[in-house]
C-alpha cells in the first residue's frame, strides 16, 4: 500500500516538473528581453532535469517489477 | 509621426501557450499517467519523459497558435467542425446553416482561433505516440486520441451554441474558461483508457493428448 503512494506521488511529482519545464522554456521563448529569456530557459532546463534525476533515483534504488 | 509613437515600446507578441494555463495542466496529467503506468510494468520512464518534452516543446516553438501553419490548417478545421456541429444539431432539431467558420440560426456563432483547440489535440497525440509501445498501437491510440477530443469539442461547441442563444452571457463566459479543463481532462481520461487497454492475446488450438489405454487385465471379465 504504501509502495503504491509512493508510485503514485512519484508520477505526479513527475508530471508537475515536466510542465514546469514545458512552460518556463516555451516562456523563455516568448520574452523579449535576454535577461528573462535566459533566467526562463535556465529554470526550464534545470525542471526537466529535475524530473529525469527523480525518476532516475527511483529506478537505481528500486529493481523493476520484472526482474524480482 | 511624432517622435512619441516611434519611441513606444512594440506590443508583446502573441503567448505561445494558452493564456489560461489548461495546456500545461493537461501536459502534466499526460505526463504523470504515463510515469504511472511505465512504473507498473516495470519499465523505465525517462525516455517517455524526455521524448514528450522534447517533441511537445518543439511543436510549440516551430508551430505557435499565431503561426501561418496553424491560421491556415485551423480555418481548414473550423469550416469541418461547422459542417460536422451544424450536422449535429440539424440532426438534434435544431437548424442552423454554415457560412464558413460561422453558424447561423437564431444567432450568430463564429469559430475563434483557438476554439479548435488544436495545441491540446497535438499535446495528446505526441505523449501517446511517445510512449513506448509498438508502433501500430502508437498510430492506433493517435487516431483514437485525436477522434475522442475531435467529439468532445463538438460536443462543447454545441453547449457553448445553446448557452449564447439563451443570453445565459454569464454561463457562457464560465463555461468557456474552463474548456480548456475540460478538454486537459478528457485527454488524460483517453490517455488512461489507451494504456490500460490490453493488446488482444493470440491463441492457438492445443491438440488434445491422445488418451490412454486401460492395462488390460489378464483375465478379467465385465
Amino acid at each position: 500500500m504504501k509502495k503504491k503512494w509512493l508510485a503514485l506521488a512519484e508520477a505526479a511529482a513527475a508530471g508537475l516538473l515536466a510542465a514546469a519545464a514545458l512552460g518556463l522554456v516555451n516562456r523563455a521563448a516568448h520574452f523579449q528581453g535576454w535577461g528573462s529569456s535566459a533566467l526562463c530557459g535556465v529554470l526550464g532546463m534545470g525542471a526537466a532535469v529535475a524530473a529525469l534525476l527523480l525518476l532516475t533515483r527511483r529506478s537505481a534504488s528500486e529493481p523493476p517489477e520484472a526482474a524480482r | 509621426m511624432s517622435w512619441t509613437i516611434l519611441l513606444q515600446p512594440p506590443p508583446p507578441p502573441l503567448p505561445l501557450l494558452g493564456t489560461t494555463g489548461t495546456e500545461i495542466l493537461q501536459f502534466g496529467l499526460l505526463v504523470a499517467a504515463g510515469v504511472w503506468f511505465l512504473r507498473r510494468s516495470g519499465l523505465d520512464p525517462r525516455r517517455f519523459v524526455a521524448t514528450a518534452l522534447a517533441t511537445v516543446s518543439l511543436f510549440y516553438l516551430l508551430c505557435p497558435e499565431d503561426s501561418q501553419l496553424q491560421r491556415r490548417a485551423g480555418w481548414a478545421v473550423m469550416n469541418g467542425m461547422a459542417m460536422l456541429q451544424g450536422g449535429l444539431m440539424g440532426f438534434g432539431g435544431t437548424e442552423v446553416q454554415v457560412d464558413g467558420v460561422s453558424l447561423v440560426g437564431s444567432v450568430r456563432f463564429t469559430y475563434g482561433l483557438g476554439c479548435m483547440g488544436l495545441s491540446y489535440l497535438a499535446m495528446g497525440v505526441l505523449c501517446v505516440l511517445a510512449y513506448p509501445m509498438p508502433w501500430g498501437r502508437r498510430a492506433i491510440g493517435a487516431l483514437v486520441m485525436a477522434g475522442s477530443m475531435i467529439w468532445l469539442n463538438v460536443f462543447r461547441l454545441i453547449a457553448l451554441y445553446h448557452l449564447w442563444e439563451l443570453g445565459e452571457a454569464e454561463l457562457y463566459h464560465l463555461f468557456h474558461r474552463a474548456g480548456g479543463g475540460f478538454f486537459a481532462a478528457a485527454a488524460a481520461a483517453v490517455f488512461c483508457g489507451l494504456l490500460a487497454a490490453r493488446p488482444r492475446v493470440a491463441t492457438a488450438p492445443v491438440p488434445r493428448p491422445a488418451p490412454e489405454r486401460a492395462p488390460e487385465l489378464s483375465g478379467a471379465r465385465a
